[in-house]
């Protein structure tokens, strides 16, 4: 089944030790039935610094569960992508860094989009959606 | 300085092809090789269906998670974790500001955390309407019952 395993660790950010490990099954919303559908893991590079569509809101997808996963592959420290819902910033990401988070698709505007920190840059990305809601027929 | 490493295993075995991911990083201040200092770490029970700040944007340019600014380059990763044992019990995480049941703000909503589901993220704290303070992060919960969450923030 579709898992997900997070582990936050730190001897020093704090006076005791910091261990975290949480592991999710990856249900479908309010179920205890498993996503049965996915993009798969892709790999794009990013050249341009103008905001790219990497996931495309449905209106079947809203409100339904999806998880996204996203890591920015560079090996530039001060290179980072930045990871947008509806053109609403949720964050940078780093070289090395990557996220984990749910995606509502509560509207059709809702796509998660990624743009580079620099034009004429290179930077690796990869990223999965793990999905139920989409129908085909 | 901290050290401090998140990893993720993820596992994804939907389609014929099992695909697998390990990845691991040390959380470090914007662009540098400086670890991350600073630690909140909370657990709440949530007793009603009202939108709530669970990370309040501070209102002093220069601070984690300043609102005030929107030019703010803040870089701080934000863990948030639905404890509940139900799988139907849900979280709605959202960007925007709450101060009870008729002030809702919403600028874009992320997705719902349901029971057992956890999120990890960067957080900029960016802001599109200073006065509003919307830069917060905020959880409605779709039951009045005690629902258990968990966050830690890293900056």
């Amino acid at each position: 089944m579709p898992t997900a395993t997070l582990t936050l660790t730190s001897a020093d950010i704090a006076g005791d030790p910091v261990n975290v490990s949480k592991t999710s099954t990856c249900y479908k919303a309010g179920t205890t039935v498993t996503l049965d559908q996915t993009g798969g893991l892709n790999k794009v590079i990013l050249t341009t610094n103008s905001a790219n569509t990497i996931l495309d809101a449905v209106a079947a997808g809203a409100n339904k569960a999806a998880k996204v996963y996203i890591r920015n592959l560079s090996e530039v420290s001060t290179e980072y992508i930045t990871v947008t819902i509806n053109a609403t910033k949720v964050g940078d990401l780093y070289a090395g860094q990557w996220l984990f988070m749910p995606w509502s698709q509560n509207d059709t505007a809702a796509d998660v989009k990624i743009t580079a920190s620099g034009a004429g840059l290179s930077i690796p990305v990869e990223y999965m959606l793990m999905h139920e809601g989409w129908s085909f027929a | 300085m901290a050290t401090t490493t998140a990893s993720l295993s993820l596992t994804n075995d939907i389609g014929s092809s099992t695909a697998t991911i390990s990845a691991s990083f040390d959380l470090l201040k914007a662009g540098s090789a400086e670890g991350m200092d600073n630690l909140t770490s909370v657990k709440k029970i949530l007793k009603s269906t009202n939108q709530v700040d669970l990370i309040t944007a501070l209102s002093t340019p220069g601070n984690v998670g300043t609102a005030d600014d929107a030019s703010s380059t803040s870089h701080n990763f934000v863990y948030i974790h639905n404890a509940s044992t139900d799988s139907t019990e849900f979280i709605t995480v959202t960007q925007g500001h709450a101060a009870g049941a008729s002030t809702e703000v919403i600028i874009e909503q992320i997705g719902r955390l349901y029971g057992g589901d956890w999120m990890f993220f960067p957080w900029n704290a960016q802001v599109t309407n200073d006065a509003a303070d919307v830069g917060d992060i905020c959880i409605k919960p779709n039951v009045a019952t005690e629902m258990p969450i968990e966050f830690m923030l890293f900056s």
